[in-house]
C-alpha cells in the first residue's frame, strides 16, 4: 500500500506545482494554485466536464439499480430454481466480460453503420448518429453497472428474513404491501450502501466515455488522461484529479449520510 | 393464502416480469450483435446484412505477436496480482478480523481506498511517483498499480468469509492441543477456502480487465492485451477486436463453467 499512499500525496503535491512546457514530472519546493485557477477559476468548462461526469453516472446508477433489482429479487426469492440460476449465471458471466468487450458491443450496435442504423435504413428511416451523445454512455455505463449493481444488492436482500414476510402475508398483507413494507424498507440502508458503491465504479469509468462519447462527451476520467496523453502536463492533471476524487468523496459521504439520517426518521 | 393475491399483485408481477425480461435480452443481445460482427468479412464495420462468412478476424488476432504479447503479460500479471493479493488479504483479514489493535479501522480504510479513487487518479499518481522512485521497469510498474486495485476486492471477499466463521472449532483446535499455525493451516484455511478461490477469481478477473491503470504504466514493449486492444479500437475499427472479445468472452465462460463445478456460483455471489 505503500506506493499507493505515496503516489497519493505525490499528486496532491504535484498539483500545487508549475507546469513547465515539456517538462517532466519533477519535485520542487514552489507552491502556486496556478493549476486550480487555470481550470476552475478562468473558465466554466471544466465545472462542465464535472456536472457531465456526475449527471451521466448519477443517471446510469438510478436506472441501473432499478434494474439490478429484481434481478437480485429473483436469484434470492425466486420459487424456480430454473429461473435463479439462468439469472445468477447471466449476471456473473455479466460480470466477467471485459469491459472492452462490452464496449466494443455497443459501438457495434450504435454506430454509424452498426446494427440500429442498419434496421433503421432498411426500414426507410435516415442515419442517425448515435454515439457521442449523452444517451450513448448512459446506455454504456448502465450496461457496465447493472451486474456490479446485481451482486452488490444480493447481500441486502438476502439479510431480510423470509419471515417476516411470511408474517406480514399470514396476517392477511397482498404481495405488494408486504413488498413496500417489509422487504423495501429493511433492505434499504443495504440498498443506498450499494448505489453509492456503484456510483463510485460509474464516476470514474474511463474506457466507455472514452468510445461511446466519441470525443463529443467527456467524462472526468478522460480529461484527466488527455492531459497525460496529449500535452504531458504533469500539475494539470494532478489538480484535476485532486478534484475528482475530492468531488466524489463529498457527494458518497454526502449522500450517503442524508440518506441514512433520512432512514432513521422512517423508522 | 391465494386470497391474499390482490390485481395490484398480479399487475406487479407482471410488471416485474417484464422488467426482467427487458434487462435480461438487454444484457445478452450485445454480445450476438459482436458475435456477429467477428465473423463478418469486410474489413470495417459496415451495413447489416453480412455479405458472407469468415474467420479472418480470428487468424489476424491470434497471428498479432503484439496481442499475443498483451495477453501472455496479462496473464502473468493478473496471475501473480492475485495469487499475492490473495495471500496478503488472508493475513490482514485474519488479524483484522481476530485481533483488536490500535489504528485498526485505519488499516482498514487504507487497505480498502484504492476502491474510492478512480483507477484513472490512481494510474496517473502511481505513474509520477514511480518515476520519482526511478523505477523504469513496465511490468513491475503494472505489477504494483495491478495489486493495490485488485487488494481491495480480495480483502473484502476473505474478510467476509472469515466474519461469519465459528470461532469455535478454532478453540477445539487449539484446546487439543495443536499449535496456533496448526490450527490456522489445518482449520482456518480449509474453512475459509470458498472465500480465498472467490477472492482469487475476483483479483485476477479485476486485473486482467484493468486499462485505466495499466495504460500509464504501460511502455511501447511492455503492453496489456486491454491496452493493446484500446490503443488498436482507438485507429482502426475493424473486427479483431470483436474476435477478441468472442475469444475473450468464451474463455471467461469456461472459467465461470469451473467456478460453478468447484465452489458453486449461489457460494461465489454470498447465497
Amino acid at each position: 500500500m505503500f506506493p499507493f499512499l505515496g503516489a497519493l500525496v505525490m499528486l496532491i503535491v504535484e498539483s500545487f506545482q508549475t507546469y513547465i512546457h515539456g517538462g517532466i514530472i519533477q519535485v520542487s519546493y514552489s507552491f502556486t494554485l496556478e493549476n486550480y485557477v487555470t481550470y476552475f477559476g478562468k473558465t466554466f468548462v471544466y465545472y462542465g466536464f464535472l456536472w457531465d461526469t456526475i449527471r451521466l453516472a448519477g443517471i446510469a446508477v438510478v436506472i441501473s439499480v432499478l434494474m439490478a433489482y429484481p434481478m437480485a429479487y429473483k436469484i434470492i426469492r425466486s420459487k424456480s430454481k430454473m429461473v435463479k440460476k439462468i439469472l445468477l449465471t447471466t449476471t456473473i458471466a455479466l460480470f466477467f466480460v471485459s469491459t472492452t468487450t462490452k464496449v466494443y458491443s455497443w459501438v457495434v450496435i450504435l454506430g454509424d453503420a452498426g446494427v440500429v442504423n442498419s434496421i433503421m435504413m432498411f426500414l426507410g428511416f435516415h442515419q442517425t448518429r448515435y454515439l457521442g451523445s449523452d444517451a450513448a454512455i448512459i446506455i454504456g455505463l448502465i450496461y457496465f453497472l447493472i451486474p456490479i449493481a446485481t451482486l452488490a444488492l444480493i447481500g441486502p436482500i438476502k439479510n431480510v428474513d423470509p419471515l417476516l414476510e411470511q408474517g406480514a402475508m399470514n396476517l392477511g398483507a397482498t404481495m405488494t404491501k408486504t413488498f413496500l413494507r417489509i422487504t423495501l424498507p429493511l433492505s434499504m440502508p443495504g440498498i443506498i450502501a450499494s448505489t453509492l458503491l456503484v456510483y463510485a465504479i460509474g464516476v470514474s469509468s474511463f474506457i466507455i466515455p472514452a468510445f461511446l462519447g466519441r470525443g463529443l462527451v467527456f467524462m472526468m476520467a478522460n480529461v484527466i488522461y488527455k492531459r497525460f496523453s496529449e500535452t504531458f502536463n504533469y500539475p494539470g492533471g494532478a489538480a484535476l484529479s485532486v478534484v475528482l476524487v475530492g468531488t466524489t468523496l463529498f457527494m458518497a459521504y454526502g449522500i450517503g449520510a442524508i440518506m441514512m439520517k433520512k432512514m432513521r426518521g422512517f423508522r | 393464502m391465494a386470497s391474499h393475491y390482490s390485481i395490484t399483485d398480479r399487475l406487479g408481477r407482471v410488471a416485474v416480469s417484464v422488467v426482467l425480461a427487458f434487462t435480461f435480452l438487454f444484457l445478452v443481445l450485445p454480445l450476438a450483435a459482436t458475435l456477429m460482427i467477428s465473423f463478418d468479412p469486410r474489413a470495417y464495420l459496415a451495413y447489416l446484412p453480412l455479405p458472407g462468412f469468415s474467420l479472418r478476424w480470428y487468424q489476424s488476432f491470434l497471428e498479432s505477436p503484439r496481442f499475443m504479447d498483451g495477453l501472455r503479460i496479462s496473464l502473468l500479471i493478473g496471475g501473480i496480482a492475485a495469487m499475492t493479493s490473495t495471500i496478503v488479504a488472508i493475513f490482514a483479514s485474519y488479524s483484522m478480523v481476530r485481533y483488536d489493535f490500535k489504528g485498526k479501522e485505519t488499516l482498514n480504510t487504507i487497505f480498502l481506498s484504492p476502491m474510492i479513487v478512480p483507477e484513472v487518479v490512481t494510474g496517473f499518481a502511481l505513474l509520477g511517483f514511480l518515476t520519482i522512485l526511478g523505477l523504469r521497469a513496465s511490468f513491475v510498474k503494472l505489477l504494483i498499480g495491478h495489486i493495490i486495485i485488485v487488494l481491495p476486492y480480495a480483502i473484502r471477499t476473505v474478510s467476509a468469509t472469515l466474519v461469519g466463521f465459528d470461532r469455535s472449532l478454532e478453540e477445539a483446535a487449539l484446546n487439543l492441543r495443536a499449535t496456533p499455525v496448526q490450527t490456522f493451516l489445518k482449520v482456518t484455511l480449509p474453512l475459509i477456502k470458498p472465500g480465498v478461490i472467490a477472492a482469487v477469481v475476483f483479483a485476477f478477473a479485476t486485473s486482467l480487465d484493468d486499462v485505466a491503470v495499466s495504460i500509464f504504466l504501460v511502455d511501447p514493449f511492455t503492453t496489456t492485451l486491454p491496452v493493446a486492444l484500446f490503443a488498436y479500437m482507438k485507429a482502426k475499427f475493424d473486427p479483431t477486436v470483436a474476435a477478441a472479445s468472442i475469444l475473450l468472452t468464451g474463455f471467461t465462460f469456461g472459467f465461470i463453467l469451473a467456478l460453478e463445478k468447484t465452489l458453486g456460483l449461489d457460494r461465489f455471489a454470498g447465497i
